[in-house]
């Protein structure tokens, strides 16, 4: 089992775009794919499911609530499975600040799940949600819109990730790779592009999303774009990128038996 | 009532004039606010709700024929009103998961389940007819149109029962 945090601190780079065509694009690579929706606007629920905001969701679960296998839902894409977010997950950071072991909530929840993949979608900050997907994943992803401002910021998220590697003691946690979405050929984009080049040697993919309107109308279809309009550029570029981190992750891959350590209590 | 006392100086109104020239929105700007608007609707449905919930508590008085202007012979056909895209979901009580057409129908009666079915979309529907196997060619699955979908699930689910 390979559990994949999609983070990015800034919003709008196309981190749930990415979770839900992912998840499909492993899916149709016949992987058993469970994808967790960590963030509050919960629309990468609605994309695979049509609910709005549905409860119980991973909140009871992290909140101690719930067991994760009691929110697990069949998705609307085949070999698909979800565990649902919702609305107050946006104060959640509140809820945990008090906890001991906040950051390990998901890590343990996740302990002992039957899927080959677990992609974990994450809200556009670094709060505790993404600490405890961070804490959870073998490995991150991270997309990167090709616009103007797409690279403000982004240091703060490879510092999180390296004070997490230390404090959390997530020595395997690596960047799986960083991705380009919304491309076009612009000079902006190409210029973001050669920008990233120098930025993420070795660890750029080789697959860019490019801007396309099908993604966006999927997601208001209640599915991927590879059931919606497969061979778009969009769904086409989503099949791609499944078939490169299968690749690489058959080349990284370790048995996910880290978190049934002492660091879950 | 405190009053502006710089307010009838010459320097001040044209600073005021100019400052509502500026707050003047071009039409490129004003459509670039509808569409920011509009997405924020789409992702944030409870802002949606609330700003739905809003405008049909403010919905004006009904124009009388006589306050209506005359249309001009050469006018093109108004712009549809601007309605933010709101995102309403599928119904609670349907359930976790793919919504079991059979479940349904069995709760709600055939009127029922066409009325759930309603509000479902195409990926939705795509999915029960795929989870329930209704569909043994599985050609339907490749459906691209949301309303014969619905239909088979009614034809589907109905002969399943007789």
């Amino acid at each position: 089992m390979t559990a994949i945090c999609i983070a990015n601190n800034k919003g709008g780079v196309g981190k749930t775009t990415t979770a839900v065509n992912l998840a499909a694009g492993l899916a149709r690579l016949n992987q058993r794919v469970l994808l967790v929706d960590l963030d509050g606007q919960a629309n990468a629920t609605y994309a695979l499911s049509g609910r709005v905001h549905p409860v119980p969701s991973i909140y009871d679960v992290l909140v101690g609530e719930r067991k994760l296998e009691t929110v697990i839902w069949q998705s609307n894409e085949e070999n698909v499975w979800l565990a649902p977010g919702d609305g107050r997950l946006q104060n959640i950071d509140v809820e945990l600040a008090a906890r001991p072991g906040r950051e390990w909530k998901l890590a343990r929840a996740l302990n002992g799940q039957d899927f080959d993949y677990i992609l974990l979608d994450t809200p556009p900050a670094l709060g505790v949600l993404t600490q405890n997907a961070l804490a959870a994943a073998n490995s991150v992803l991270i997309p990167v819109a090709l616009t103007e401002f797409s690279l403000i910021g982004m240091d703060k998220l490879d510092a999180t990730i390296e004070e997490l590697r230390e404090q959390l003691d997530l020595d395997d946690l690596r960047v799986l790779g960083v991705f380009a979405t919304f491309y076009e050929d612009t000079t902006t984009a190409r210029e973001t592009w050669s920008i990233l080049e120098k930025k993420f040697e070795g660890q750029l993919l080789e697959t860019r999303i490019p801007k396309n309107l099908d993604l966006e109308k999927a997601h208001r279809a209640n599915e991927s774009v590879l059931s919606h309009a497969p061979a778009s550029s969009g769904g086409q570029a989503y099949m791609e990128l499944a078939r490169e981190v299968k690749k690489l992750v058959a080349a990284q891959s370790r048995p996910y038996d880290r978190r049934r350590s002492t660091h879950a209590n | 009532m405190p009053t502006d006392p710089f307010s009838d100086r010459p320097a001040a109104k044209k600073r005021a004039s100019k400052k509502t020239e500026q707050q003047t929105l071009t039409p490129d700007e004003f459509a670039r606010a509808l569409r920011a608007i509009a997405g924020e609707l789409e992702r944030d449905p409870q802002l949606a709700r609330r700003v739905t919930e809003a405008m049909r508590a403010e919905t004006p008085a009904p124009v009388t024929e006589t306050a209506a202007p005359e249309p001009e012979p050469t006018a093109k056909k108004p712009a549809r009103p601007f309605r933010p895209r709101v995102i309403e979901g599928a119904r609670p009580d349907l359930g976790p998961g793919v919504p079991d057409p059979f479940a349904l129908r069995a709760r709600l009666g055939e009127t029922g389940l066409a009325a759930a079915l309603d509000e479902l979309r195409i990926g939705s529907l795509r999915a029960i007819v795929r989870e329930y196997k209704l569909d043994p060619t599985g050609k339907a699955l490749k459906e691209t149109d949301a309303e014969r979908l619905r239909k088979l699930i009614l034809r589907a689910t109905a002969s399943h029962r007789g």
